[in-house]
């Protein structure tokens, strides 16, 4: 039973490894490869800062919200490890500021110590008229991805460099299930109108300084289009552009600009902060995030496909209960095979 | 009179503040620093620099609430400014955990922190050993940066600097009128002051920088504070004790009960040892005194003692050591126009 991971972000690395650790002991013949066109550090994740945090209103997208819960569960219990370090996770606390009031958001149960900001806390921030605080978690790529690889690689799951042109090249070479995590570019395998690049840019800084994340919103400009510092553990990110339809991965002097006067406004210490990397990514946006299967027909049999793409500015926030969803989606498959086709040395 | 010229005799975060203090409010006067040591060799560069309270038992609440408040205040203006990252101070969040529920209920400066609250039962699931807990937001004063930085703010202010071993107050009646004494432990020999007693300090300086919440431990016997460049992990409280080399033992036992509230502190790097001795006393001594010696007078103005809270507490005694001297600068003034007469 050949399983191939086509893509190698946040998402393909952890639904490999989730899909190992539950199928490997059961399905002996489990033979799980993973297709990477891009490796870390040049995939879409390895640019986010990493905050563990879902946008302000779920749209009544119950399954996503409790994917997010899922995430921040299984996370916060790695927290005490020995492995959290080397995986890039910690937690961090932090603001989000508004200009008008907004309603609780669904997460504000999940993340910890959830509260408004009281009148001398913004004072911190002229401009904005509430806001709230909690502690939530950061999770960098940059460790994580590699921490992720690493694991699968000792589980002796395979890679290969390659560049997937279509499924049906995957069932030709005898793949039997393809678990399709290519993020923004999922479109080149199948035609998606619904998925579309929301580009973002960051400007990584040395500001060892900050200790909290500041995210700000604009209820006009719409989600991540006003400023954002957050964190890292080594750098900080300074961020705050959301285009939608915009496929270019090249730097913006514009977009660096008006990064850089908005977040050194809300927070001034930032003057001083020496700029160390700019980067620019395309957010895989989708109205909603596609986690199904489907039958492809490939000659006279079917492919299955196992679609997990369309995380937007939250495939962080919600990679884990993704895939955990996308081995649930296996383990159907697995099942109705067993089912379905006899053991071959009954002839 | 000429303008009246004054030392202060210690240049760790009570004589630099002092001195700052000092010749903002009266220009006219001639300040100088004169210390043994400077940045980064002082007390206070050993400390970790947050502003959290330490209760001194013999200053009544309200004035030490008062101080608290001034200086948190100040404190709280450079950090949301472009000099915060030059000054060391920065905002800080985190919890205090009790093993034990604590005797107050609330502390007296809770309502001067940020967003003090008790902690959720969900924030209390990273801590198993501890029943209850308190989050709130503080500031955080990085030494060396803020001492260098109040010395770039006195340079400014035309107040030199000089190093010095002062041995007794004494010596300097000639040259100065006004001596602010701000030498911390270094009073207990200088001015002979029984009540003045260490209590030894032993920290490490680690490098975890994905460390970005303190933990403290409710009695105050352990403690993590990320800093700028280094996380502080502490301490010990030893009464009595003036030794000033590190202890191996001390450090294995600060590294292990850090590891224990924050378990992934076992991947710190790079760990450096440091003591320091607390300048400790039942209350702060704030006072003057005349020194006279046959028929020359030498007025002093006391501010040290600050024990474990110089950092909380540090703009408010400032600004009392500072009143002080405007009425050294008044009894001068008054003395000389009596000698006119």
């Amino acid at each position: 039973m050949r399983v191939a991971v086509i893509g190698a972000g946040v998402i393909g690395l952890s639904t490999a490894l989730c899909i190992h650790d539950r199928f490997h002991p059961l399905v002996p013949s489990l033979q799980l490869e993973v297709y990477v066109d891009r490796f870390t550090p040049h995939t879409t994740s390895d640019g986010a800062a990493g905050l563990w945090q879902p946008y302000l209103s779920d749209h009544g997208n119950l399954q996503e919200t409790l994917w997010n819960k899922e995430t921040f569960d299984h996370l916060l219990g790695h927290l005490g490890s020995p492995e959290a370090k080397e995986m890039g996770l910690f937690p961090v606390s932090g603001y989000n500021l508004f200009t008008q009031p907004v309603p609780e958001p669904s997460w504000k149960n999940i993340v910890l110590g959830f509260r408004n900001l009281t009148p001398k806390e913004l004072e911190l921030f002229p401009g904005y008229s509430s806001g709230w605080f909690n502690t939530a978690l950061v999770l960098e790529c940059r460790s994580y991805l590699p921490w992720l690889t690493n694991r699968l690689a000792q589980r002796g799951v395979k890679f290969f460099h390659k560049k997937v042109e279509s499924f049906q090249e995957m069932f030709a070479q005898g793949v039997d299930v393809v678990i399709n995590c290519t993020g923004v570019r999922a479109g080149e395998l199948q035609p998606d109108p619904a998925l579309q690049p929301a580009r973002g840019q960051v400007i990584k800084v040395l500001a060892p300084w900050v200790k909290h994340f500041i995210i700000t919103h604009d209820i006009r400009s719409g989600i991540y289009n006003s400023p954002y510092v957050i964190p890292g553990s080594e750098f900080t990110v300074l961020g705050g552009i959301y285009q939608q339809g915009n496929w270019s991965e090249e730097n913006s002097a514009q977009d660096h600009r008006a990064i850089w006067e908005k977040c050194c406004r809300l927070l001034p210490a930032l003057q001083k902060a020496k700029i160390v990397q700019e980067w620019s990514g395309l957010r895989p946006a989708r109205p909603s995030v596609r986690l199904e299967r489907e039958s492809i027909r490939h000659g006279h049999s079917q492919g299955e496909v196992i679609h997990n793409y369309g995380h937007g500015g939250f495939g962080i926030t919600i990679h884990w209960g993704c895939a955990t969803a996308a081995a649930r989606l296996l383990g159907s498959i697995l099942q109705e095979k067993q089912l379905a086709s006899p053991p071959q040395s009954r002839l | 009179m000429a303008a009246p010229k004054v030392a202060v005799v210690g240049a760790g975060l009570i004589g630099l503040s002092t001195a700052l203090r000092v010749a903002e409010a009266f220009p006219s006067c001639c300040v100088t620093v004169l210390s043994e040591q400077f940045s980064p060799n002082t007390t206070s560069d050993v400390a970790a620099g947050m502003l959290i309270p330490h209760t001194y038992p013999g200053i009544p609440i309200h004035v030490q609430k008062q101080w608290f408040k001034e200086t948190f205040t100040n404190l709280f203006a450079i950090s949301n400014s472009a000099e915060a990252s030059e000054a060391g101070i920065h905002l800080v969040s985190g919890w205090q955990v009790f093993k034990n529920p604590p005797k107050d209920e609330v502390p007296f400066w809770s309502d001067i922190v940020l967003g003090f609250r008790p902690m959720s039962t969900a924030e209390l699931q990273k801590f198993p050993q501890h029943r209850s807990g308190q989050a709130f937001t503080t500031l955080k004063c990085n030494c060396p940066p803020y001492l260098q930085w109040l010395e770039k703010r006195l340079k400014a202010n035309g107040v030199q600097m000089h190093t010095r071993k002062v041995a007794d107050l004494w010596e300097l009646h000639s040259e100065y009128d006004i001596v602010v004494n701000c030498t911390g432990i270094g009073a207990h020999h200088l001015v002979g002051d029984e009540k003045l007693f260490p209590v030894r300090g032993q920290v490490l300086k680690v490098h975890a920088p994905w460390v970005k919440n303190f933990i403290r431990e409710g009695d105050g016997s352990t403690y993590i504070y990320p800093g700028i460049y280094s996380v502080t992990l502490g301490g010990t409280r030893e009464k009595e004790s003036w030794g000033l080399s590190p202890d191996p033992g001390t450090t294995k036992d600060i590294f292990d009960r850090c590891c224990s509230l924050e378990p992934s502190l076992q991947q710190a790097q790079d760990i450096k040892v440091k003591v320091g001795l607390r300048p400790s006393r039942l209350c702060v001594r704030l006072q003057r005194e005349v020194l006279s010696r046959g028929g020359a007078k030498l007025l002093v103005v006391h501010n040290y003692g600050h024990g474990a809270g110089g950092f909380s507490v540090h703009k408010g005694t400032a600004e009392e050591a500072a009143r002080l001297v405007g009425e050294c600068i008044a009894a001068l003034q008054g003395s000389s126009s009596r000698a006119k007469l």
